[in-house]
């Protein structure tokens, strides 16, 4: 138990190490150099799919809820202002202003 | 009498924009780490390798995976897998940092990547001007920052989490502030189209195993932002 704690530990290390210190930078190819403006927006998509379906199975895709409000003001806000806090501070008091609401 | 005025000290080895850019995210996070502080006090595993492992994880989704999976049994060849694949995001961050780490002495590029994470990876990327010195001394406060902000959320679940409220809603910050980190990819078609593909991907694949929903929504948006970009 505690040596597969450990060993996803380290696996976790060499995926951040290996393009960083293993193999350097100018061999990697042209179409992996293209790719990587686009990592950011494609992998931060699938995560928020992958936090909503964690947090309310696959339902919470179809079925509109609290959190699907309070997402899109989180997004909302982060269009208008380029501070972090902002939108995550609106998500917050879209939560707490549903659990006021009568069921 | 005249007052003597000390110069205030100065730390030079700390990046302040690092520190005001990086604490938003903190809190964002820091119900998670609650959360996983939470998982870790009843864990089989134990306080001590819970915690030890929290900070060569540095990042919650894969820590949580494994002690889910190691829950339910599952052996050292299946968790060293599913953590690849749920990880596998690393290296194309990695790969996309790469230019920046390229020419910094050998001592961070080996110790530099452990702090690599979504959120430090998001806030690099948006500083390109930042190199040599300057982009160590950044990325170096971004992750000590980061770093022992999220063991504290650990302990603070540890401790305090049996007692926290219920109805406080904290599992919402964490993808709040993934929002937060994606709305300014969305000004560019680009961005659009890897974005759109890779939410619908992530969620036609969310039945499969932890982590490979992720990664396949990420591969088809990282392909819809280049075929994108082709056509523009």
């Amino acid at each position: 138990m505690i040596a597969a704690l450990f060993g996803g530990a380290l696996i976790t290390y060499l995926l951040r190490v290996l393009f960083l210190a293993v193999v350097p930078s100018e061999r990697l190819p042209r179409w992996v150099r293209d790719a990587l403006p686009h990592v950011g927006p494609a992998a931060l998509a699938a995560l928020i799919v992958g936090a909503l379906v964690h947090q309310g199975g696959l339902s919470a895709l179809v079925v509109p809820t609290a959190t699907h409000v309070a997402l899109l003001a989180a997004g909302l806000v982060a269009w208008r202002f380029r501070s972090l806090a902002a939108p995550m501070a609106a998500a917050l008091l879209v939560m707490l202003a549903a659990g006021l609401l009568p069921a | 009498m005249s007052a003597t005025v000390l110069p205030r000290p100065r730390l030079s080895w700390i990046d302040r924009d690092a520190v005001r850019e990086i604490l938003p995210m903190l809190v964002g996070i820091a119900p998670f780490g609650i959360l996983i502080g939470l998982t870790i006090g009843t864990h089989p595993v134990g306080v001590a390798a819970g915690l030890g492992s929290a900070a060569l994880y540095y990042g919650g989704t894969g820590h949580l995976a494994v002690l889910q999976m190691v829950t339910v049994g599952a052996g050292p060849p299946a968790v060293l897998v599913g953590i690849a694949v749920i990880n596998a995001r690393l290296l194309l961050y990695g790969a996309a940092l790469a230019p920046r780490f390229a020419d910094q002495p050998r001592w961070f590029r080996w110790l530099g990547p452990l702090t690599l994470i979504d959120q430090t990876y998001a806030l690099a990327t948006a500083r390109p001007e930042l190199g040599g010195a300057a982009f160590r001394r950044y990325w170096l406060t971004l992750g000590w920052t980061m770093g022992v902000g999220w063991i504290v959320g650990h302990v603070v679940g540890l401790v305090a989490g049996p007692v926290l409220p219920a109805w406080l809603p904290l599992g919402i910050a964490a993808p709040a502030i993934l929002v937060g980190l994606l709305v300014p990819h969305l000004r560019r078609r680009t961005g659009l189209a890897a974005a759109v593909v890779g939410g619908i991907v992530a969620a036609a694949a969310s039945p499969l195993p932890p982590g490979v929903g992720t990664l396949l929504g990420a591969v088809a948006g990282i392909a819809a932002g280049m075929l994108a970009g082709r056509r523009s």
